[in-house]
């Protein structure tokens, strides 16, 4: 029992009164840093009023917390999650979305905060926090996207901790710790991210709305010339062996094939038609494997080599159309990747035919439209001369008289007439409008294709990026006996756009028109390869490791994708996991019981003990070392000056004495 | 059927206690190790379950990796939080260095010393007896702490409070890390002060009280602040009335003289007369009147001051224990 004096409680006995809880100051800030760090690049993605509601909300806690202003009640918190919402409906006009999702989300985000009175609604509020990194994921998959979102996963987690903390630490101190969490947590989240396997979607989401890029799905004179300077990129490629030469590379992405006098469109019925059925009897040479990631450019047509046989993805929404072009179920909308296998030659065991049918859809011509070239086919197809004659004499035609410019003069309604026969100047869409033109008129079945050609070579990670300034539009004749047969009248023209790339195809203006700074530096030009590199790699191995890159993985790491062989290792990485945390555990406690200056008596206890004394349970240092000296009087100083200044550390309160101490008992007995 | 449950429940709590107090056997210190400490989530950590999942859903269905990896990197910390509110309470001895006694119905206060080995020292630890208030404390580095935690009691004699519970949900709260400890403390409960008829001296003991022991209430003194145990009619309700405060009226009817508090004088059952007699002691005290204790077995001289009224109060508090309860000392 205490000898301490108590003082008897004659007063009724009760718990103290229970405090009203509240959320201290400095719990109140981080909350407040978090929200703004975590809404912050959403509000890029989403109308900037929802920033006011924020600033509002906010300063509405803090004058709370400084007791200027009351809680708001139920009846203007209702009014203003009501006027919210209108401000949304109003924002997106009445469309339910990706955006207006996240926007509620960051809403009621905000308002909470005018709620939050205790640990356990700070608690919440932390954990929608988390959701709404999520989000952040929802707009943008960069690196850089990445790096911030981890910073506020470290944001939360400091805020988080400080909730429980019962003691006042360091801001720095906090964020320490909060990002020791997460050190610890990112191995497993590793693991977990590499062997869990990946499931398709549960059920249809509403679409994502993604910015149309590139072309369109119609050609007009000048279509192509506004994408020639744009560097962003379309696709990157990775090839499973050797690239095909580059004059293979004709990414194709969709065939128009009808025509009006100006523009080149698809027909209605694209994409409902089947593949044809005498395709298997094909034989296929040169097959090419190869996987494409290509950017969301907000349309169902996907890039393949002519051409496609076999195309595979996650989700399996990619089909194959009758004109050996690839189709998306949907709009692309977020980054993906697929494979594909082409077969660069086909022949065909019996020669392919067109029925009367599709003879006439791909050699009908508006009636009026472009008179005089009309004449000119005709005038060629009256020498007698045959299909191959004409392609030939059409392209010499381009080769003699024509210039390949990226500012092509205007033109009118007779598009074809002029520019055949007047200006002759013009860019890849012009060339092969007007070559498939000219075949038309002169019977024989063409269409035009869009898509892009060539590619930029990257040799730091092995793919082809292929840019929007890649765009290029060519023709597709067909051959009796042989089936579509791809031209490219550009070709004819300008020999250098294919083997080369745009810029060198180009006449001086031109190329001042697309010069980039980093073309002329030699350095700049490789960083932007490594940069692009780097973008590729983690599109590959982080946005679009998907089932299938995880088997290659898997298989490559352990050696196989067996069940038990996962199992195994992930006991295996479990049982070293807890073999660490033992011993960091052991390594923090470790010694901890023992004060400094008796561990350095320990030291001397062993060392004596060397020599022979041991000393006894109770016995205090003085007595042992009078024992000691007994015998041995030579070690009179050392033992002396080491009990003098143990006595000083541990009982006058002198530890600037504890180094001299060590030291003694280091030097002993010398 | 609530009758059932609530006995399978009765059932199911004997055993696991059972089990808790053969994996921990009564000890007057305590280490908190991995052989004592458990760990579970708690509701918050069902509710970060259940965001986590909805972080999976979102990620599976816009089929986007980072979002996924985000509810794998939550599923680490959950994990890493088990390993960090492990570590928090692991490292700490808790000793029992002595209970100050109370009064019955009042909580008695067990001091305990915790001291902690662990670099990062231990925040957020909450301690309570069965039934008692919370005491939540730090602890830092190698720095014993000691500490106050209440238990309520119910009668006079020794109460042993049961088992400690020492729990934290430090760092994330999403998991709680606890552990009950058999400790082997005890307090002295004194009887509750009960206003009861003023004992008299026997005259069979020979001894006349000196003074003139007039029965007190006729001459009003004064007004003092209300205390637990004053009779009822004493009470100032005038001024009570006037919202002025509680106050006891009290009647100076007794020149100074030697009081006992004599067993035989009360005729009242046992716990009262120990109530009894231990209002009166009080009283006394406090006003300074010199008094004896007489008990069956037992008599203390009349005298004055803090110790002597401890031993009055601990042979109150000690008297005529059952068997098993003298032997809890």
């Amino acid at each position: 029992m205490l000898a301490k004096p108590w003082r008897p409680r004659l007063t009724p006995s009760g718990k103290p009164p229970k405090q009203a809880e509240y959320l201290a100051r400095d719990k109140l800030a981080w909350l407040l840093v978090m929200q703004a760090m975590l809404i912050l690049p959403l509000l890029f993605n989403l109308p900037f009023w929802l920033w006011l509601v924020w600033a509002i909300t906010a300063f509405w806690r803090t004058q709370m917390f400084r007791g200027r202003w009351g809680t708001p009640g139920s009846l203007v918190k209702t009014l203003l999650a009501l006027i919210c919402a209108g401000g949304l409906f109003a924002s997106y006009a009445g469309k339910t979305g990706t955006e207006t999702m996240v926007g509620l989300l960051v809403c009621a985000f905000s308002l909470k905060l005018l709620e939050v009175n205790s640990g356990r609604d700070a608690q919440l509020l932390l954990f929608i926090g988390f959701i709404i990194t999520a989000t952040q994921f929802l707009f943008s998959q960069t690196p850089q996207a990445a790096a911030y979102a981890l910073l506020c996963v470290v944001l939360l987690l400091a805020s988080w901790r400080s909730l429980y903390l019962t003691h006042a630490q360091s801001t720095g101190m906090r964020f320490k710790r909060g990002g020791m969490i997460l050190l610890h947590a990112l191995p497993i989240m590793l693991v977990l991210f590499v062997v869990i396997p990946r499931l398709g979607p549960l059920w249809a989401i509403p679409n994502q709305q993604a910015a149309k890029t590139g072309f369109s799905d119609s050609l007009s004179p000048g279509d192509l010339g506004n994408l020639a300077l744009d560097r962003s990129p379309a696709f990157r490629v990775g090839f499973a062996d050797q690239p095909p030469p580059v004059n293979q590379l004709y990414w194709r992405g969709l065939v128009l094939d009808t025509f009006d006098g100006r523009t080149w469109r698809m027909r209605d019925t694209w994409g409902v038609q089947s593949r044809a059925p005498n395709d298997d009897k094909a034989i296929k040479r040169e097959l090419t494997d190869y996987s494409i990631i290509v950017e969301p450019h907000g349309q169902p047509w996907l890039f393949s080599l002519m051409t496609a046989q076999r195309v595979e993805n996650t989700s399996n929404s990619i089909r194959i159309t009758a004109d050996s072009l690839l189709m998306n179920r949907i709009p692309v909308a977020q980054r993906m990747r697929y494979q594909v296998s082409s077969a660069l030659q086909i022949e065909w065991p019996e020669p392919p035919q067109l029925n009367k049918l599709q003879r006439d859809n791909y050699t009908r011509l508006p009636r009026d439209s472009n008179p005089q070239t009309r004449a000119l086919a005709e005038s060629w197809r009256s020498q007698n001369l045959g299909d191959a004659q004409i392609i030939a004499q059409a392209l010499a035609l381009f080769n003699r008289e024509f210039t390949y410019t990226l500012q092509p003069p205007l033109l009118g309604q007779h598009s074809v007439d002029e520019f055949l026969l007047t200006t002759k100047r013009g860019f890849c869409e012009h060339f092969s409008s007007a070559f498939a033109f000219l075949l038309r008129a002169a019977g024989i079945p063409a269409r035009v294709v869009v898509g892009y050609q060539g590619g930029r070579w990257n040799p730091v990670e092995n793919y082809l990026l292929v840019s929007q300034s890649d765009a290029h539009a060519w023709t597709e004749v067909w051959i009796e006996g042989t089936g579509w047969q791809m031209i490219d009248p550009t070709a004819a023209v300008a020999p250098n756009r294919i083997q080369q790339g745009m810029n060198e195809a180009l006449g001086e203006s031109d190329q001042q028109l697309v010069a980039n700074a980093w073309r002329s530096s030699k350095l700049l030009y490789n960083l932007q390869l490594r940069w692009d590199a780097a973008t590729y790699t983690w599109q590959r191995w982080v946005l679009n490791y998907d089932s299938e890159a995880q088997e290659g993985l898997l298989s490559r790491l352990l050696g196989g994708t067996e069940t038990w062989r996962i199992t195994l290792w992930l006991i295996g990485l479990g049982l070293v996991g807890a073999g660490l945390f033992a011993w960091a555990l052991l390594r923090n406690q470790k010694g901890a019981l023992l004060r400094p200056e008796t561990k350095a008596v320990k030291k001397l206890e062993q060392k004596l003990a060397q020599l022979g004394y041991r000393r006894k349970t109770g016995e205090t240092l003085g007595d042992f070392i009078h024992r000691v000296l007994y015998s041995e009087p030579q070690l009179k100083n050392g033992l002396t000056q080491i009990a003098q200044l143990f006595e000083q550390v541990a009982y006058q309160n002198r530890p600037e004495q504890l180094p001299q101490l060590q030291q003694a008992v280091k030097q002993f007995p010398r | 059927m609530t009758s059932l449950i609530t006995s399978l429940r009765n059932a199911w709590e004997t055993r696991f206690y059972r089990w808790i107090d053969q994996r921990s056997p009564r000890a007057r210190q305590v280490h908190l190790n991995r052989k004592n400490l458990y760990t579970f989530p708690n509701l918050t950590g069902l509710l970060y379950t259940a965001i986590t999942f909805v972080i999976w859903l979102l990620g599976t269905n816009y089929q986007n990796n980072l979002i996924l990896a985000l509810s794998y990197l939550l599923v680490s910390i959950f994990v890493v939080s088990i390993l960090h509110a492990f570590a928090n309470l692991a490292g700490i001895s808790i000793r029992f260095v002595g209970a100050r006694p109370a009064f019955a119905g009042d909580p008695a206060a067990f001091v305990l010393e915790l001291n902690c080995i662990n670099k990062a020292g231990c925040d957020n630890l909450e301690l309570r007896w069965p039934g008692g208030e919370t005491q939540v404390i730090t602890l830092d580095h190698n720095e014993p702490q000691q500490v106050i935690v209440r238990a309520q009691s119910v009668q006079r004699g020794y109460l042993r409070p049961g088992r400690l519970l020492v729990q934290s949900r430090f760092p994330l709260g999403i998991i709680r890390c606890w552990t009950w400890l058999n400790l082997d403390a005890s307090a002295l409960i004194y009887p509750a002060p009960i206003f009861t008829d003023e004992p008299h001296a026997q005259a069979s003991n020979g001894r006349e009280e000196g003074g003139t022991s007039q029965r007190g209430g006729d001459d009003f003194s004064g007004l003092r602040d209300y205390q637990a145990g004053d009779p009822i009619k004493h009470i100032a309700w005038k001024q009570f009335a006037q919202d002025k405060g509680l106050f006891t009226k009290e009647y100076e009817a007794y020149l100074s003289a030697e009081k006992w508090l004599d067993w035989d004088s009360l005729n009242h059952p046992q716990e009262l007369r120990l109530s009894g007699l231990c209002y009166w002691a009080l009283d006394y005290e406090r006003r300074q009147i010199p008094y004896g204790l007489r008990l069956p077995g037992l008599n203390l001289a009349p005298a004055l001051g803090e110790h002597h009224q401890q031993a009055v109060l601990t042979a109150l508090g000690e008297f005529n224990l059952p068997r098993e309860a003298k032997h809890a000392r």
